[in-house]
């Protein structure tokens, strides 16, 4: 009966409908709610299935995620086990202590299972992993990328590329190796004048200028630890990893004559090993038509043997034969090849030098490429040398096969290029220049690479020390550049007009400096568009060097400047309550607070803080402190709230004084920060009579950071990096207040002490669909 | 005459002694419903808490006064889109008038059941000063909580002095039904 009513009234079945349509809607209510974050790692959106979800806890992820940068998660009784490397974390559902290996660590919030699933603290995942979580705001991204140095400021040259070399690519999970290649980069002036000129063919003579402060852009050859990262990355890749070359011994000859020699690949260059031989011992002689290398050891036996064919590519074969009572070796080569004579412990070893058969010229209207064949990576020097202006690469331990190569005349900025065995030894690459370009060696995949002007990469940045950043676009002196300022959020706008992008290029993510992404795009037919998104305020200019227009971005210091941080509320006065979680104002001021402290001092301010732990402090020694202290200002923190019925404001706003021009000043420089740093509702300055603050002497400022009243308001305030985002954006605001012109005084010609090498902007690996960036 | 005739004007005169009969209730239970009313302007938090609204009541002129428009902010808006800026628990200790001040005296109520925030603060004493300062002669609305001057509600404001009317947090809120 009941059936049948239900078959037959439509009504009946949607109202059933509806109610189980609710009771499954209500079953799947969890311990946490999904967020509409999105997960990042680089450029690339992580699968769905790692969404992060967001809890009273914070961030909570799925462990599943750490096998995507290199971890190892498994299940065992009860547990869940996270392996990386040597270390392994036990982490069970609700417990917040954490076994790792043989200590025990507590996070911050206890991991929730979930339909199988264990979900745990983003922060514990991203410390664990060795990884940094960036929150984009603006764009509601995590991007979670494996730490690497490339971002910190500037360290020793050698070091940190070794390290960018080897972090960058044993952590990457993905196939595209990014961080930045090695290389060269010129960074001496013109050498004024010289001896003699050093033309090609001829031996540099004693005076030619070696400068020093050129880089050698090769790591050490010993360096094994390399190998095993070209490896880790060839299986990365799914390729066939290419075996180190098994060393080859001539039997025969040992049999023969009791020396054994062994067969070296060195990356390239090949090293013959003559066992129990001392090198004085040995007599070489190189004779053409054909190219062949007679080899005399006196000392040992003679033999005749059949000839030995080596690996080596550049060697036909190997005969022996006895001469004068001793032994002759004689290699017979496919093309000419230099060598020298090496003692390795009691042995001596014959050493070839990498021959460099072939030089290609690539160029262009505004720059080209050269591509040196070569085997392996060799040692190379750049410099410059004037009258005329040349760029000369010198190629250590190589050999020009073929005779001297000339190129050109060529049009671009390098007009001609030759090479010619300089020294036997030195192979040397010269470019004549006929403008002032960026020039830098890469290695490639059959030799190197010389690329320069704009086939080097359009747009390049360098870190110069913690404050200041430079935006390099490789253009010709003739072409506009135009910079302007926006807000909301705050950004540097570069226009190069009469330029072209040859590819898109992939926006670049910082996590430190005043630069928070870097973003180009081609803006109408004829401009380049770079968008540099601030993360503190900066001071610019720009000037020309070597081929490029440099935008020059310095965040101001804050030396000299007193300033007054002031939490609001605390001890028995507990501020404002949150509506969902009951989180205490007064708490939350204080973090601020001190995170701005830190932000202040690192910036040579003098900071004074009303409190710096849970006490309650009277309303007017807030503003004496200030006075007595005689600072330039007077910040107070706060978090807002409104009566309960009124559960829709949201928001930043800074409350100052009535009818102080300068408060009303600093009030605005803060709000415009802060809600662009936070990118809340921005809820304006509001000027009021009877503020507490009014008894300070200097511009003073109250900020309401958001609302407590507003559930979500209240999360974010409850997550660390929203109060480090708040701090931040004050600090941004005093800078913008102390120092609100844009312009940089010109400082004259570039520091030739800035020897910090530019990075490229790598060209967009995906499709990019964006339109132009404003 | 016809039947319904008679009918219709029996109806009116029961009508009529029904309606003395119970007007006599009416005013007994409420005295007030009939008496004349006067038209005041109060404030109320606006949505969002951008800031105050003005609400305009018919109240009986006996409520007119500053205590009855305390009550009267203290029982709330009646407009569903606006908020109270008092709890509704607060009580009204007393009020005096001196000059052109007058002198609010609330209970503690007030301080404790507040929210907290420099916007609730504004609102909640804005609402007050804004609607007593409504009063001709009355220019300033000096604060006591439990008798005693307070140096502020909840740490944002500084109520050691009367407070004056702030007509810039007055905004015009269109009623949204």
């Amino acid at each position: 009966m009941m059936r049948r009513l239900f078959l037959r009234h439509p009504g009946i079945q949607a109202t059933v409908k509806a109610v189980a349509f609710f009771v499954l809607l209500l079953l799947f209510e969890t311990g946490g709610r999904a967020s509409t974050v999105q997960l990042m790692s680089g450029n690339r959106l992580l699968p769905h299935q790692y969404a992060p979800i967001l809890t009273s806890g914070g961030f909570f992820v799925p462990l599943e995620l750490a096998t995507l940068f290199g971890g190892e998660v498994s299940y065992e009784e009860g547990e869940w086990l996270l392996t990386r490397g040597q270390r392994t974390a036990r982490l069970k559902p609700g417990a917040r202590a954490v076994e790792v290996g043989d200590s025990v660590m507590e996070l911050s919030a206890a991991p929730i299972e979930k339909d199988h699933e264990l979900f745990v603290p983003l922060r514990f995942l991203g410390d664990f992993m060795g990884l940094r979580v960036f929150w984009d705001v603006a764009a509601n991204t995590l991007d979670i990328t494996p730490w690497t140095p490339l971002s910190r400021g500037v360290g020793t040259q050698r070091a940190r590329q070794q390290g960018q070399a080897m972090s960058s690519v044993a952590v990457q999970p993905a196939p595209v190796v990014s961080g930045a290649p090695i290389y060269a980069s010129l960074v001496v002036p013109p050498v004024a004048q010289e001896a003699a000129p050093v033309g090609l063919g001829e031996p540099a003579s004693a005076t030619s200028p070696q400068v020093e402060a050129t880089l050698t852009g090769r790591r050490s050859q010993e360096n094994d630890a390399v190998d095993d990262v070209k490896e880790a990355v060839e299986r990365l890749l799914g390729r066939l990893v290419t075996p180190r070359p098994a060393s080859r011994e001539w039997s025969a000859l040992r049999q023969a004559t009791g020396v054994a020699m062994q067969v070296i690949d060195q990356d390239g260059m090949w090293a013959y090993r003559l066992e129990g031989v001392a090198p004085e011992e040995i007599k070489t002689a190189y004779l053409v038509d054909p190219d062949r290398l007679i080899v005399d050891l006196p000392k040992v036996k003679g033999a005749k043997l059949d000839p030995y064919t080596p690996p080596d590519p550049s060697v036909r074969q190997i005969r022996a034969v006895e001469w004068e009572g001793g032994l002759r070796l004689i290699f017979d080569f496919v093309h000419a090849v230099g060598h020298r004579v090496e003692k390795e412990g009691e042995a001596a070893r014959i050493v070839f030098y990498r021959p460099l058969t072939g030089v290609h010229v690539d160029a262009g209207a505004y720059g080209g490429s050269i591509r040196l064949d070569v085997t392996g990576q060799p040692s190379y020097e750049i410099y410059r040398l004037t009258d005329p202006d040349r760029l000369v690469v010198d190629l250590r331990d190589t050999s020009l096969v073929a005779g001297p190569v000339t190129v050109g005349p060529l049009e671009g900025p390098v007009t001609r290029v030759r090479a010619a065995q300089n020294q036997p030894e030195i192979a040397r690459v010269v470019l004549d220049v006929a403008s002032d370009i960026p020039v830098e060696v890469l290695p490639g995949e059959e030799g190197l690479l010389v690329l320069y002007g704009d086939h080097l990469g359009l747009v390049a940045y360098r870190n110069v020390g913690p404050r200041e950043f430079h935006i390099g676009v490789t253009a010709p002196a003739e072409t506009q550049v135009r910079v302007h300022r926006l807000y909301r959020p705050d950004r540097l706008v570069m226009d190069v007009e009469g330029l072209t992008l040859p590819a898109p290029l992939d926006d670049q993510v910082f996590l430190e400096g005043p630069v928070s992404r870097l973003r180009v795009s081609q803006f109408n037919p004829t401009t380049v568009r770079v968008v540099a998104d601030l993360r503190y305020h900066v001071r610019y200019a720009v000037r020309r060097e070597q081929g490029r227009h440099v935008l020059v971005l310095e965040q101001p210091v804050l030396k000299g400047k007193t300033i007054t941080v002031d939490a609001g509320h605390g001890g028995r006065d507990g501020g404002a309550v949150g509506v969902r979680h009951g989180v205490l104002e007064k708490e939350i001021n204080l973090d601020i607070a001190l995170r701005l402290q830190e932000l202040l001092s690192g910036a040579e301010a003098v900071v004074h803080m009303t409190r710096v732990d849970d006490t309650f402090i009277d309303l007017w020694a807030r503003a004496d402190l200030a006075n007595e202290t005689e600072s330039d200002v007077l910040v107070s923190i706060h978090a807002n709230s409104v009566p309960p019925d009124n559960t829709s404001a949201k928001g930043t706003e800074t409350f100052v004084r009535l009818g102080e021009p300068l408060s009303e000043r600093l009030g605005a420089a803060l709000q415009s920060s802060v809600t662009s740093a936070l990118n809340t509702v921005d809820r304006g300055v509001r000027a009021n009579r009877y503020l507490v603050v009014r008894r300070a002497n200097m511009p003073a400022a109250l900020v309401e950071v958001a609302f407590l009243a507003d559930p979500e308001e209240e999360e974010l305030l409850m997550e660390p990096w929203f109060r480090q985002r708040a701090a931040e954006g004050i600090f941004n605001g005093l800078l913008r207040y102390f120092y609100p012109e844009d312009e940089l005084e010109a400082d004259g010609s570039p520091d030739a002490a800035v020897d910090a090498p530019w990075i490229h902007l790598r060209e967009a690996t995906a499709p990019q669909g964006a339109p132009a960036v404003s | 005459m016809k039947g319904w005739r008679i009918a219709a004007v029996v109806a009116l005169l029961v009508a009529v002694w029904l309606a003395a009969r119970w007007g006599d209730r009416l005013e007994q239970q409420d005295p007030l419903w009939f008496a004349p009313h006067e038209e005041v302007t109060l404030y109320f938090a606006a949505p969002d808490a951008i800031g105050l609204a003005a609400e305009k009541r018919w109240l009986p002129v006996t409520e007119t006064d500053v205590e009855g428009r305390l009550r009267a902010l203290v029982e709330g808006p009646r407009r569903r889109d606006l908020s109270p800026t008092l709890s509704p628990r607060t009580q009204i200790r007393g009020v005096s008038v001196t000059g052109d001040t007058v002198v609010v005296d609330f209970d503690l109520t007030l301080v404790r059941e507040h929210p907290g925030g420099s916007t609730g603060e504004i609102l909640t004493v804005f609402s007050v000063v804004n609607t007593l300062t409504e009063i001709p002669g009355i220019r300033k609305v000096a604060w006591r909580i439990e008798g005693q001057p307070v140096e502020t509600l909840v740490g944002h404001l500084d109520l050691t002095r009367p407070i004056e009317r702030d007509p810039s947090l007055i905004v015009e809120v269109a009623p949204s039904r």
